[in-house]
């Protein structure tokens, strides 16, 4: 009997720093979360308060980074392409025509979906988001270097 | 008879010196009189403000200087800014730098998914990465329901 709780303690104490270890999350579940801290500060500086158009928000903004991370994804591959080093000038002309165009497809995005929250949010929230879009870029920017 | 017994006979044993009169009374007060003045310890100088801020006005001054210098050297080495007068090769060894580039290249929406791909390879908690972030939701905001769809 003396032996069986020897070892069950014995046990406990092995197990207990394993629970109580932090999970540590996949680089998918963390951009998963990353993805909704963002959409979390940006309904914050927003002061978005309504809970509808809260929701609201949050799919109209999900289905615009779709469209552009799609976008983003043609641009990498594009400059994939270059990175061989042997392109020819005429490649780079039009991997940099491809580019300038990737940024108008991405403003013409934003200017769509601009109007789609026009219809529930007010000038001075739109304002804000965008500003609020910088400022979460700048400072993943600094995260990225401070974590070098 | 031995010397000293003829000696003891004729004197005695009685000495013949005598202490004069009072001079146990008066020898310490005597010796104070003829010792010369103690000499009596300097006293410290009393510093000024500029007396006790000299050293470390000094140091920074130092400092300073060595501030100074070494960015009129980072200057003359053509590093740390983007300027037409700087050699080509070495605006394009600038410009490879992500840091430099992307906001002046790539200052857009477009940016934002090689950021939060490298972000996320960074981290493997939200408290490590909220910790770093320095912002602070609030409850309010915090327990949003924001599900998304990978």
């Amino acid at each position: 009997m003396k032996k069986l709780s020897l070892i069950l303690i014995l046990l406990c104490a092995v197990m207990l720093p394993t629970f109580a270890q932090e999970r540590k999350m996949s680089r998918q579940e963390m951009r998963k979360e990353l993805q909704e801290y963002k959409l979390k500060y940006l309904i914050q500086e927003m002061e978005l308060r309504d809970e509808t158009a809260q929701k609201k928000f949050c799919d109209i903004y999900n289905q615009m980074e779709d469209e552009r991370v799609k976008v983003f994804k043609e641009t990498r591959a594009l400059k994939k392409r270059l990175n061989s080093g042997n392109a020819s000038d005429e490649e780079y002309e039009s991997v940099s025509r491809s580019l300038t165009d990737a940024k108008e497809k991405v403003a013409n995005i934003e200017k769509r979906y601009d109007e789609k929250f026009a219809t529930f949010l007010t000038s001075k929230q739109i304002f804000k988001m965008k500003t609020a879009e910088e400022t979460f870029r700048q400072k993943m920017r600094e995260l990225r270097h401070k974590k070098k | 008879m031995k010397e000293e017994d003829k000696i003891i006979e004729r004197f005695g044993k009685k000495g013949p010196w005598r202490v004069p009169e009072g001079y146990f009374e008066s020898v310490r007060a005597e010796i104070e009189a003829k010792l010369p003045a103690y000499p009596e310890e300097p006293k410290a100088q009393d510093l000024s403000v500029w007396m006790r801020m000299r050293p470390y006005v000094y140091l920074a001054a130092m400092f300073a200087g060595i501030w100074l210098m070494m960015s009129v050297f980072h200057r003359a080495g053509g590093i740390g800014g983007i300027n037409l007068d700087n050699p080509p090769e070495q605006i394009a060894q600038i410009l490879s730098d992500r840091e430099v580039s992307e906001p002046l290249l790539m200052s857009t929406s477009l940016s934002d998914v090689d950021l939060l791909d490298e972000i996320s390879g960074n981290y493997q908690s939200m408290e490590d990465f909220e910790e770093d972030f320095g912002y602070d939701l609030e409850p309010e905001f915090e327990n949003i329901d924001v599900e998304i769809d990978q």
